[in-house]
């Protein structure tokens, strides 16, 4: 439990220390978690400018924008966090406020993937990273995984 | 504003001054109000920091403090990044020296200090491209 995540990272997820977390890549500042849910490492990802956001998705920190944008790379909303053979998942957070503030891609069942910030990425369960810094897993959005 | 410090002379001639012919709460009233008028005299801070100084700190506690944030409203919106806002053109040689060392997120800072923003669209997101067009303005400009 906890293995891979260092203090910097259960500072600010607690929870990370009581459940599974390895890291998976060392830290740079050249994609988010937005960006790396999508598949992209090269750019980060955000509505407002002056960061990429896909053509034709609204530029808010909604839920339904981020589902916009998500939807310009095949993926399309669906009900839960569930592991489906075949699909990708992507789970977005947010605060109470309904602003986005993260996104995590499955990887297997229970398993996920996520950048943190500027930080490293890394494998974790999806309510590890919920608490003050990200909210909440609130939406969900699938695409075959074959597809790009 | 001439400092009237208590125990000296000239604090000694104001005390006989306001409490002659008068009991003595008027001396312990007028000593608490010299020593009220020296505390007010005194400089806030003895040592003065530096702008430079100032906003390493503010850089520092920025990236300390907000490592882990991916929401770039969250980044800009954070008070250490506001004062460096705050400080504005001042702050402009120490943003894009930061940018030539390695790219973070000084882009909205410098965009609302000098109202342009010379990143291409084309780069958008791409942080190390974003971070060479700023550091090619600011030599254009002589800011570095």
């Amino acid at each position: 439990m906890g293995q891979g995540a260092g203090p910097h990272l259960i500072a600010a997820f607690p929870l990370l220390a009581q459940t599974f977390c390895r890291l998976t890549s060392p830290a740079t500042v050249d994609y988010n978690c937005i960006a790396w849910a999508a598949g992209d490492t090269e750019r980060w990802w955000w509505p407002r400018p002056p960061y990429y956001w896909p053509a034709g998705a609204r530029r808010d920190e909604s839920i339904d924008a981020f589902l916009e944008a998500y939807a310009t790379c095949g993926f399309s909303r669906c009900d839960s966090d569930r592991f489906e053979d075949g699909f990708v998942k992507i789970a977005i957070y947010a605060g109470h406020d309904g602003r986005v503030k993260h996104a995590a891609r499955s990887v297997s069942a229970g398993r996920w993937t996520s950048k943190l910030g500027a930080l490293e990425d890394i494998e974790h369960e999806l309510e590890a990273l919920s608490g003050p810094a990200y909210g909440n897993p609130a939406a969900f959005t699938r695409r075959h995984a074959a597809s790009r | 504003m001439s400092q009237l410090v208590p125990g000296t002379a000239a604090a000694r001639l104001s005390l006989t001054a306001l409490s002659s012919g008068c009991g003595d709460d008027s001396g312990w009233l007028a000593e608490i109000f010299i020593q009220s008028v020296s505390h007010f005299s005194w400089p806030t801070r003895t040592t003065k920091t530096s702008p430079a100084d100032e906003l390493s700190a503010l850089a520092e506690q920025w990236r300390r403090e907000t490592a882990h944030v991916s929401s770039t409203s969250d980044l800009t919106g954070h008070p250490a990044y506001q004062r460096i806002i705050g400080m504005g053109r001042d702050a402009l040689p120490f943003l894009l020296r930061q940018l030539e060392a390695h790219p973070e997120h000084w882009f909205p800072a410098l965009e609302a200090i000098t109202g342009i923003d010379p990143v291409p669209e084309a780069d958008r997101g791409r942080m190390r491209r974003m971070a060479e067009a700023w550091t090619a303005w600011g030599r254009e400009q002589g800011h570095i």
